[in-house]
């Protein structure tokens, strides 16, 4: 084992260990548990909302990708921050003046009906666990590679880690632990574009020129259609992306960690910022990769191209900049299945717990309790998925999490939002059009299927659409039901934050 | 009377939902251009246009800078319904219509 590969991992645990001892002191209430009180500031949600969503697959496959395949590898990290545009201007400010704690508080806010809520708590656990696995695999595989522990120990000592955080710390140390891992993460990058560019004498029109010269792919490195043969796939993953994010419930329910409104606008005009600007480095990245590394030496030891960043940093700095960048990667996977944890362990002791099993009467104590044990329980179901599924191309996860975040998640959210006419059983038959069709796409999909029934790998331009479909389907078909909430009643709690419950008829 | 079937209310409303729907709007479309360009006017998008940079890095380049501009135009403009709402909002208590 290399001492100091050794060393970096311990710090990045020692460090985000401190962070959970620290949480855990302070972590007394529900609404400590949940929400931190809403006591961040709009930036160091920025912060934390830009390490929930900067994974391992941003950091070392866009990197890869940009090596192999040139200008559509930049489609994922152009997606992924245009995608902050929904999340701002149709989700975040509602979501934030509606609900508590979950995405489930929003609709039913609007649509006060226990099964709805335990549908979208439910799916809100699905989607978080379909993520955390592709996560647990690459953090696995990459402490595998780099520290030479058997895959098992570390996917189990990444999922343990997990747990204890939530367990004891609460959304407050999985805050912090995010925000400490985006600094470290735009810091080690930016640190690595100095280098890629001091090495270039300052011109990063020399570089390009190397790009191209030692490509395999030569002038067409920076032509479209190197990834996507067919341009219905690129259209569809562009629309996915797109979707995707404002359905993520882990990056939901960060706006319950701010005060008001101007603090949410703050933390996704700020997330914008952070994200840009470290898939414009990642680009350099990709290119220093190309031009440092080599494409062929990249290929024979990792064809699929995630250890393209590692690679590069050996190149540039030896064992201590590869030691200083694996310790990051190690740190944006820890942070990213900790958010995932909190997530789900909310929506169960909250939504399922409080208020389904216990009509919204459980003790605080009671709730912690419930919520530590359903963090352990949902921590040891990723852990043993990911441990079955090392074999299987798990990159299938990621686009199945988007999907079904774009597709159930996403026209419910928006149409209770912004359609007057909409009804409970629209949002019903939308979740279930979105779900049904998002996972039959990806079952019988090229992900999993030599013949595939189904032909994209990114399934959203059809699921999307479904989803949507669905909910109108449900909307026509079924009238409202008395206890729907007016619309013009729930607007203004959407606008305002105001509760209809204080309004004097 | 709720401030919801107030006037200023349903003004200030579709006023806002008049701004969201435009800024949504237009990045779609922007965003949209890229992939549909590259579609349908390959050899356009191919044209290089600095180094070995071409119209298709061009927009998307364009794209994090309009992510980063509509943010701010966001922010700036939404202050000024923060205080419409308000003044809505404190209207309605002077009155006794909301309930502290």
């Amino acid at each position: 084992m290399n001492v100091t590969y050794f060393l970096f991992f311990l710090f990045i645990l020692f460090g985000t260990l401190i962070i959970t001892y620290w949480a855990a002191q302070k972590e007394k209430t529900t609404r400590q548990f949940y929400a931190m009180s809403g006591s961040l500031s709009g930036v160091q949600n920025g912060l934390a909302i830009a390490g929930d969503f900067m994974s391992a697959a941003s950091f070392l496959g866009i990197t890869g990708s940009i090596a192999l395949k040139g200008f559509d590898g930049l489609v994922y990290a152009l997606g992924f921050t245009v995608s902050f545009l929904v999340l701002l201007f149709l989700v975040a400010e509602p979501v934030r003046h509606i609900g508590q704690y979950t995405v489930a508080d929003v609709i039913y806010a609007r649509f006060p009906c226990n099964n709805i809520r335990l549908f979208v708590s439910a799916s809100t656990i699905l989607i978080s666990i379909l993520y955390m696995i592709p996560q647990l695999v690459a953090a696995g595989l990459v402490i595998q590679l780099l520290l030479h522990v058997h895959y098992h120990i570390s996917v189990i000592s990444i999922g343990v880690l997990m747990v204890l955080y939530v367990v004891f710390g609460g959304m407050m140390a999985a805050s912090w632990v995010q925000i400490v891992k985006t600094i470290l993460l735009l810091s080690g990058v930016f640190l690595i574009v100095l280098i890629i560019l001091s090495r270039f004498q300052w011109d990063f029109f020399s570089l390009v020129d190397q790009v191209s010269e030692k490509s395999p792919l030569a002038a067409d490195f920076f032509l479209p259609g190197q990834l996507f043969r067919h341009p219905l796939e690129a259209l569809s993953l562009n629309f996915t992306l797109l979707l995707g994010t404002a359905g993520l419930p882990h990056i939901l329910v960060r706006f319950y960690t701010v005060k008001n409104q101007l603090l949410v606008r703050q933390s996704v005009i700020s997330a914008s910022w952070f994200i840009g600007l470290f898939y414009f480095m990642i680009l350099i990245l990709g290119f220093g990769t190309v031009a440092v590394v080599g494409v062929e030496h990249l290929k024979a030891i990792d064809p699929s191209g995630n250890l393209a960043a590692p690679l590069l940093a050996h190149a540039l700095g030896g064992d201590f900049l590869t030691a200083f960048i694996s310790a990051i990667a190690f740190a944006t996977i820890l942070a990213v299945v900790t958010g995932l944890v909190v997530t789900s362990t909310t929506s169960f002791a909250y939504d399922i717990y409080n208020h389904i099993f216990k009509k919204g009467d459980a003790k605080e104590t009671e709730q912690l309790r419930v919520a530590k044990i359903a963090a352990i329980v949902i921590g040891v179901i990723a852990i043993a998925l990911s441990l079955n599924l090392k074999q299987l191309n798990v990159t299938f996860l990621v686009s199945l999490t988007f999907s079904v975040a774009a597709s159930i998640i996403l026209p419910v959210l928006v149409l209770t939002l912004y359609w007057k006419r909409f009804n409970r059983y629209g949002v019903f038959c939308g979740m279930g059009a979105g779900m049904i069709t998002s996972i039959v796409a990806v079952i019988f999909g090229p992900m999993l299927m030599s013949q595939p029934l189904f032909p994209l790998k990114n399934p959203g331009i059809v699921t999307i659409p479904i989803g949507f479909l669905g909910a109108i389907f449900g909307t026509f078909c079924f009238e409202k039901h008395e206890e729907d909430i007016p619309f013009q009643e729930f607007e203004i709690l959407s606008q305002t934050g105001i509760s209809v419950k204080k309004m004097v008829r | 009377m709720k401030p919801c079937d107030r006037d200023d209310w349903q003004e200030m409303i579709a006023k806002k939902k008049r701004f969201l729907f435009r800024m949504v709007a237009v990045f779609i479309c922007f965003y949209f251009t890229l992939p549909v360009g590259v579609i349908l006017f390959p050899s356009f998008m191919a044209h290089r246009v600095l180094s070995h940079f071409t119209v298709a890095w061009l927009v998307a380049f364009l794209q994090f800078v309009m992510v980063w501009a509509m943010g701010m135009i966001y922010y700036f403009k939404t202050v000024t319904f923060d205080r419409l709402i308000e003044k809505i909002v404190a209207r309605a208590h002077r009155t006794r219509r909301i309930v502290k």
